[in-house]
């Protein structure tokens, strides 16, 4: 098995590079670089279009541009940013603890509350909570994102109707004014409607996987066994089933794990939190090719990571699952 | 702990909102600290922001946000009086200009100090001049400084310019550029990433306290300041995405002043709500014009036939109501403000006259083929792109091709994001662009419309426009100082550009501004970008925030 992980290892560089040098060469094809900031209105003299052009590498042809990027890269050096010269690193860093707060605990609770679903569906199965269920997340799984949102802000934050919670940002204006205590507790009622927002999409699909994976285990023969042999039924069932069934469910937990920096742009756009999902934004408009380029490469890093994770996650919670 | 505060908060502004009208109907003996009419210092101000500032360095700034902030902390040479727009003296006291135009001396205030206690000299001024016109230095300015040939530094408080030619927009130059401290930069270090950028230092009202990255910029009033001296305590610019999101804030009430607020949204969601009872409107102009460019190049419109059918047919009327309106969006006729003096009046907008249109287009050539419905010449379609900025609703733009359509002209639509639009026109790679154009108070339309231009990429001469009647104009009026006079030229070059319509001029916008009610003194010109917070007070009884 470890020489099955390291082989997958050394496997990931040139996927690396693929993806890499794909995303390098949509963004120099992508029409608009020249413009390069500023607003309209304001023209910039050939000389000083060029001064630009080279200071960010656009007179250079986008191969050769690719293996600079590159080979800055090796040397761990991700570049400065277009928009404000700032290092991209610091940009990242300034703005991933708030993206991996937001998306780590929606991760989080949401398995919380979707995977006792699951389980309370599949043992009630054809009844009415079951039913009741199914159909409670689906009408949520179809309203999108951005109408929960707003539609949140306005009748639970907004100035309209009702008043109780912040609408946007990470803290009050006035928060420094705050004791600590109240600094902290400002902070979560902050992180309330966007967390909210973040989870309830996730839960129907999530509680379907593990009402399912639960019902197959207890199809099988040992759950029968187990039963047969007179084990009373909640030990049959959370002793010897669930333990199998939540396997499925870790490969799930790893594949959502890249998800956390990519940052959830809809709502952190609407909710005004300055994360990396905003950062996206930000860098695509104004055609930031040093930021956009370090977002796609962590983000591919983790996410080949996070399936060599769950890949080997599966081996060892599953005997038979051989590597080779 | 965050609800009850929320609840009092609401009460306040419940309170706040009655006590104006019982202060009319019960006299209150009162301290003069109480009275409303009598300035007060205290209490914060927050201000909306829809897009992050990209640096504080008014040299660096590319987004007009960056220089909204930083035009608190940091100044110019001569300032625009808000009343009469007329240049006056800043942080120079006074300046002389010898005959010939050619040599600036300007005097410079001798009880001026950064706010890190350091004073300001000539020195900083070179520092600044320095670094502006430096080739490595990423900047929009140096544009405004073609004509200037050197500088020297004479005394502390004295520094001298010298310009290749006579060039009447130069003393104003010097308002569009706002003075740094050369002690504050690291020695030789990097000027686009040195840390000044989000640490600033300046001679203004306010001092920089904090930039929280993604949501808020916050400056406080210096009490050494050397001039009037700001009365809210901290200006708090509260960064929010969503326009819609903001609005909500705003009728809350955690914002005090909102500005940017499109007509349409303005009549749509806050005319008539409760929560109009708390604020109040200003409505300023914006010298910022929305217009129908031809890419001149083209064969199409190298006929001048086709360009004025174009104008002829577009339904102004219709496209002016869904910008918001006559009263916020007036016609206009060329690249000058309606209602300066540079505007022409006696040129009249474009009437929607489809019957001269069709007479011109079959005049240039173009026939109404009975079998579509379209002109045809040498069996070639009349047919165009238009590229245009997306966002928003864009029904104007479809508004345009069915007018068109009627006229037998097949109008296609591009729709791009704005950098894309901007690299387009750059390269001239477009039939005709719908695009607003933002210029300056007293700007100079040399890079709009002079013929040297036409043949720049890049330049904002982007329709390609030549013409030796308006050069001639525009060549005058660089070195005409008499400002009567200069307007007089301008007022011909609107009659001349309009006449070759390089583009279909249609409207201008207005900017709506909506400020708290517990804001007194709120004054704004005409064109609304001074900074006017400082000069704000909120009286005691409305007072929110105690000092942190």
């Amino acid at each position: 098995m470890i020489t099955y992980f390291f082989r997958r290892l050394v496997l990931m560089v040139p996927t690396l590079i693929g993806i890499t040098l794909l995303t390098f060469m949509l963004i120099r094809l992508a029409p608009g670089l020249g413009a390069m900031g500023g607003e309209h209105g304001r023209a910039l003299s050939v000389q000083e279009q060029n001064a630009r052009k080279s200071l960010y590498g656009l007179d250079k042809p986008p191969l050769t541009a690719y293996a600079i990027w590159l080979g800055h890269l090796l040397r761990g050096d991700f570049g400065d940013s277009s928009a404000d010269h700032r290092p991209v690193l610091d940009k990242i860093g300034e703005r991933l603890p708030l993206t991996l707060f937001l998306n780590g605990s929606s991760l989080l609770l949401t398995f919380a509350i979707a995977v006792p679903l699951g389980i309370c569906s599949a043992l009630r199965r054809g009844k009415l909570i079951d039913h009741s269920i199914s159909i409670f997340l689906l009408v949520l799984y179809c309203i999108p994102t951005f109408v929960a949102a707003l539609a949140l802000i306005m009748i639970v934050a907004g100035g309209d109707y009702l008043n109780l919670l912040p609408m946007y940002g990470v803290a009050s204006f006035d928060a420094e004014t705050l004791s600590l205590p109240g600094r902290i507790v400002d902070y979560l009622l902050h992180m309330l409607l966007p967390i909210t927002c973040l989870t309830y999409l996730g839960l129907a699909s999530l509680t379907r996987y593990s009402r399912l994976s639960l019902l197959d285990v207890l199809a099988r023969d040992f759950v029968r066994t187990a039963r047969a042999k007179g084990l009373n039924d909640q030990a049959v069932v959370f002793r010897h089933a669930l333990r199998n069934a939540l396997m499925p469910l870790i490969t799930l937990l790893a594949l959502e794990i890249p998800g956390l920096i990519g940052g959830s742009i809809i709502i952190e756009q609407l909710f005004t939190l300055p994360g990396t999902g905003h950062l996206v934004i930000q860098s695509i408009n104004n055609r930031d090719t040093n930021v956009i380029m370090a977002i796609t490469t962590l983000t591919a890093i983790l996410t080949l990571l996070s399936y060599l994770a769950a890949d080997m996650l599966y081996a060892l919670s599953d005997p038979r699952v051989r590597l080779q | 702990m965050k609800i009850p505060y929320l609840l009092l908060f609401g009460l306040i502004l419940v309170s706040a909102g009655c006590s104006r009208n019982e202060s009319h109907s019960i006299p209150v003996a009162s301290s003069p600290a109480d009275d409303e009419r009598v300035p007060v210092p205290g209490d914060w101000i927050t201000y909306y922001i829809d897009t992050e500032p990209d640096t504080l360095n008014p040299v660096l700034a590319q987004l007009s946000i960056s220089n909204t902030i930083a035009q608190y902390i940091s100044e110019p040479l001569v300032q625009r009086d808000p009343q009469t727009f007329a240049l006056s003296p800043w942080l120079a006291a006074s300046w002389e200009i010898s005959p010939d135009k050619l040599i600036y001396t300007f005097h410079l205030r001798r009880d001026v100090k950064w706010d890190d206690g350091a004073p300001f000299t000539a020195e900083d001024v070179k520092f600044t001049m320095d670094k502006l016109l430096d080739p490595k230095t990423v900047t929009f300015l140096q544009g405004y400084f073609q004509t200037i040939k050197s500088y020297s530094v004479l005394d502390p408080y004295t520094i001298r310019f010298f310009a290749t030619k006579p060039y009447y927009r130069l003393l104003e130059s010097f308002n569009d550029i706002l003075i740094i401290p050369e002690h504050a930069f690291v020695k030789g270090g990097d000027f686009n990433s040195d840390p000044f950028n989000r640490h600033p230092i300046g001679t203004g009202p306010y001092r920089f306290v904090r930039w929280v990255t993604g949501s808020q910029v916050v400056l406080e009033r210096r009490d050494d300041y050397w001039g009037a001296k700001a009365y809210p305590k901290r200006l708090l610019f509260q960064l929010v995405e969503q326009p819609s999101t903001a609005l909500q804030l705003l009728k809350k009430g955690e914002l005090d002043v909102m500005d940017g607020i499109a007509p349409l949204r303005y009549q749509r969601e806050l005319l008539g709500s409760a929560s109009m009872a708390r604020l109040n409107t200003c409505v300023y102009t914006q010298p910022n014009l929305t217009w129908l460019g031809f890419n001149l190049r083209r064969p199409l419109f190298s006929d001048v036939r086709v360009r004025h059918a174009i104008d002829l047919l577009l339904p102004r009327a219709e496209m002016q109501k869904m910008a918001g309106g006559p009263e916020f969006n007036p016609l206009c006729t060329g690249s000058e403000m309606p209602g300066t003096p540079r505007y022409n009046s006696a040129v009249l907008p474009t009437p929607l006259d489809p019957v001269l249109a069709g007479q011109l287009l079959d005049q240039a050539g173009w026939k109404l083929s009975p079998r579509d419905g379209y002109r045809y010449r040498d069996g070639k379609r009349l047919a165009f792109t238009l590229a245009y900025e997306t966002g928003g609703l864009n029904a104007m733009e479809v508004l345009m091709q069915e007018a068109l359509q009627k006229a037998g002209i097949a109008l296609s639509l591009d729709g791009m994001d704005g950098p894309r639009l901007n690299d387009e026109l750059n390269h001239w790679n477009y039939d005709a662009y719908f695009w607003g154009w933002v210029s300056d108070l007293d700007d100079d339309p040399f890079t709009l419309w002079h013929s040297s231009q036409a043949v720049i990429p890049g330049s904002a001469n982007c329709v390609g426009y030549q013409s030796r009647e308006a050069d001639r104009l525009i060549e005058q009026a660089q070195v005409e100082f008499d400002a009567d006079k200069r307007n007089a030229l301008y007022r011909q070059l609107n009659q001349v550009v309009h006449d070759d319509y390089p583009a279909c001029f249609l409207f201008t916008g207005s900017t709506i501004m909506l400020v708290s009610k517990r804001l007194e003194n709120v004054q704004i010109s005409q064109i609304g970008y001074e900074p006017f917070l400082a000069q704000v007070y909120i009286p005691l009884s409305k007072q929110k925030h105690r000092d942190p």
